[in-house]
This record gives structure tokens, C-alpha cells and sequence, in this order.
């Protein structure tokens, strides 16, 4: 049995027009893009708008692809693109004046009032900036220097911002009460 | 070894094993780095208690990312609907950028003639109508077996069958433009239409003396576009 095609190769199909490539592409990748963008967005509708309108780009734009970064990192950094500028473009938000949480939507909040993990709720609940990096970090798996890529900032800024979201995590987890949890960290 | 992890009760500083300490628990880290900090943990039990912990807070991540479930399979069928469309857009685009780009070169050609080369223009035409008349005179005669018919007459001849659509480089003078379509076997059915194109037919219809005409015509610097009708 043949491998399967790397990412780079199949978004060259994507970029000769091969709609099968985009399709592939898409099984892949879809589901983290769509739970990246619902973690920035908060709503399961805009969220899936955004996830059509990445795929949508990556049909138009896959020529343009220089490989400097993975494909993974690429297809994230459009979708936080476009997150962003369609809040800018609704004028409800800008990156100011967002509020520490977002509204959470009902999958959230039907996950935080299940969720019995203290963690998993502030998870949850951190500011946005935070929220972004951790799961970049940890669910997308993205390297410092691939996070760095994805939200344009020095990879030294990265390290930075991973660790004040760390420390507020564990501040939350303080406030909350859960000393157990913050106390038996590797116990 | 010193902690890794800074002065037990002072103020916590950051060291660059704690601030890499999420990536060693993702793997993201190159060998030497991920070997360094192993070593690190081996000796310094808050260090490893360190790494625990963002092992911890990477299995939450990934519970909270987990439960968010899939887009719809609708977000995928709006998808393919853009797709079409964005390709019908784009074929309309191409289609109506090479028109524009014939008359555009069409009206330069124009434009740039002075009036004895109108007067030359029109001194071919009315020539060619008088051949043609005195073709077609000729041919009507009784006995005379039809050789040739007009190109719009209901009894169009070999010729009459569009093979090529062309037009003709504003430099071509009309005795090349005679000579190239008589050494490509070809004469001109139909036109100018409005974008100054001519259609052209095959005086003997094979594909041999089509692939011929159309070798001829594309060399030939009296053409500036010649394309294959179906």
C-alpha cells in the first residue's frame, strides 16, 4: 500500500486545481482549525463560517504557499487571520477592548457546569491572549518558533506569554479554591 | 545543580528550562534541548514536578479542545457551492479579459491607420467583391461544375466550413494576408465581425491539411492570433 500524500504535497493538487486535494486537505484538518476558531470566537456559527472561509482561501491562495512554514501552521495562521479581521469587521470587538472572557457559548458553558476539573473550567475561562497560546502550545502541538509564525510575534514574546498564561492558570486555580489541584502537580 | 525553577520563596524568575517546559511535554523541543532538560528533572525534583504539571494542563487542553466537537457537514457543502462558483467567476474573468484584449488590440490597429492606408483598405475590399462577383458569375454559368459558392449561400462549398478563427497583424499588407491563406489552403468565410475577426475555411477538409493550415498560419507573422474552431 502506497503513503499517503504529506501535506505539501496534497496542497499542491490544491494549487493545480484538484479539488480532491482540497477535500483531503480538509478531512485532515477541519476539525482542529473549526476548534481553534470556536476557542477565539466562542460561537459554533461564526466559527464554522470561519472555517469555510479558510478553506475557501486556501483554494484560492494554495499557489502562494512559499513552505516556509507547515502546512498545519499556514492553515492556522489563516484562520486566526480571519478571525480577526472579521471582528474587526463587525466592529462589536476590537482587540482592546475584549473582555478578560468571552461569552462563552452553550457547548462551553454545558462543558463547564459538567466538567468536575477545575482545570479544564479555567482552561476555559482564560483571556483570550492566553487561551490562544496554551492551545497552540498544547492541543495544535505548534513549536515556538510555528507559534511565533501563526500569531506574529518574537519567539521570545512566546515563551513569555506561555508562561504568564501558565502562571494566571494557576492563579485561577488558587482563587477557585482547588488547592488540591495546584498542590499535587506531579505528585 | 541549581533549581531550575528559581529561589524557593523569593520572587519567582523565569529560567529558560521552565519557560520551555511546555514544549518538552508537546515534544516540540530539538534533541539537545529535550536531553538538557531531562537531565535537569533527573536532579531537581521541582523541576520534574514542573514538567508534570504542564503534562497535566496539556491532557486538560486537549479534554476542553476534545469536547468541542466537528463542524457540521455543511460547513464542507458550502464549501464545494463557493468552489463552483469561484470557478465559474474565474473562467468568466478569463473569457472576458481575451476579448478585452482583442478589441483592445484590434482599436490600437485602427486607430494607428493613416488614410491612404484606409484608402488601401477599402481599395481590397471592393477588389475582393468584384472577384467574388465575377466567381460567382462564372460559376452560375450552365456546364460549368460548382467549384466554389459563397461562404453564406445555402449550398457553401468545401470552404465554408469554419476551421480557424484569426486576425490579422496590424502590419500585414493585403497581398501577404492573399498569399498566406492561398499557400495555407485556406480562405476567409466569414468576417470581420465587430472585433475584426475572420473566420477561415479549409479548401480541402482532412485533418492532414488542417494541422498544415494551422502550422502556417500560427508561423506566419501576417497572423497575430489564429485558433482552432471545433
Amino acid at each position: 500500500m502506497s503513503e499517503p500524500l504529506s501535506d505539501l504535497e496534497v496542497l499542491k493538487q490544491v494549487a493545480n486545481g484538484d479539488k480532491g486535494g482540497l477535500e483531503t486537505l480538509y478531512s485532515r484538518h477541519s476539525d482542529r482549525t473549526f476548534k481553534f476558531l470556536l476557542r477565539l470566537t466562542a460561537n459554533r456559527s461564526a466559527a464554522e463560517d470561519l472555517t469555510h472561509d479558510v478553506f475557501l482561501e486556501i483554494w484560492k491562495n494554495a499557489k502562494r504557499f512559499e513552505g516556509r512554514s507547515s502546512v498545519a501552521t499556514w492553515i492556522l495562521s489563516i484562520a486566526r487571520y480571519k478571525a480577526l479581521d472579521s471582528r474587526r469587521k463587525q466592529r462589536t470587538l476590537t482587540e482592546h477592548d475584549l473582555p478578560a472572557r468571552a461569552e462563552p457559548s452553550p457547548e462551553i458553558t454545558a462543558m463547564q457546569v459538567s466538567s468536575s476539573d477545575t482545570m479544564r473550567e479555567c482552561l476555559t475561562a482564560l483571556s483570550e491572549e492566553h487561551r490562544e497560546i496554551i492551545d497552540l502550545v498544547y492541543y495544535h502541538e505548534r513549536s515556538v518558533k510555528e507559534v511565533s509564525e501563526i500569531l506574529d510575534i518574537p519567539e521570545a514574546t512566546v515563551k513569555t506569554r506561555m508562561f504568564y498564561a501558565r502562571k494566571k492558570l494557576k492563579e485561577m486555580l488558587l482563587a477557585l479554591g482547588d488547592e488540591k489541584d495546584v498542590f499535587s502537580y506531579g505528585k | 545543580m541549581s533549581s531550575a525553577t528559581g529561589n524557593k520563596g523569593g520572587p519567582k524568575r523565569m529560567s529558560e528550562e521552565e519557560l520551555l517546559a511546555p514544549w518538552f511535554v508537546t515534544g516540540k523541543l530539538d534533541e539537545a534541548e529535550a536531553r538538557e532538560l531531562e537531565a535537569i528533572a533527573k536532579e531537581d525534583p521541582e523541576f520534574a514536578a514542573l514538567l508534570a504539571e504542564a503534562k497535566r494542563e496539556r491532557q486538560a487542553t486537549g479534554v476542553v479542545n476534545e469536547g468541542l466537537g466537528k463542524p457540521s457537514p455543511a460547513v464542507w457543502e458550502r464549501l464545494e457551492r463557493s468552489i463552483e462558483q469561484e470557478s465559474r467567476d474565474g473562467a468568466r474573468a478569463q473569457r472576458a479579459g481575451f476579448f478585452e484584449g482583442i478589441k483592445t488590440a484590434l482599436a490600437g490597429f485602427f486607430s494607428g491607420l493613416t488614410t491612404p492606408q484606409w484608402q488601401a483598405i477599402a481599395a481590397a475590399v471592393v477588389a475582393i467583391c468584384v472577384v467574388q462577383a465575377g466567381a460567382i458569375a462564372y460559376l452560375a454559368q450552365d456546364g460549368h461544375p460548382a467549384k466554389y459558392g459563397t461562404a453564406s449561400g445555402p449550398s457553401a462549398g468545401a470552404a465554408t466550413k469554419r476551421a480557424f478563427i484569426v486576425s490579422f497583424s496590424q502590419t500585414a499588407t493585403m497581398a501577404d494576408i492573399n498569399a498566406l491563406l492561398d499557400g495555407a489552403g485556406v480562405s476567409i468565410v466569414e468576417g470581420p465581425n465587430a472585433d475584426m475577426l475572420y473566420h477561415l475555411g479549409l479548401r480541402n477538409e482532412n485533418a492532414e491539411a488542417r494541422d498544415a493550415a494551422y502550422k502556417k498560419l500560427r508561423a506566419s507573422s501576417a497572423v497575430k492570433l489564429v485558433l482552432p474552431e471545433k
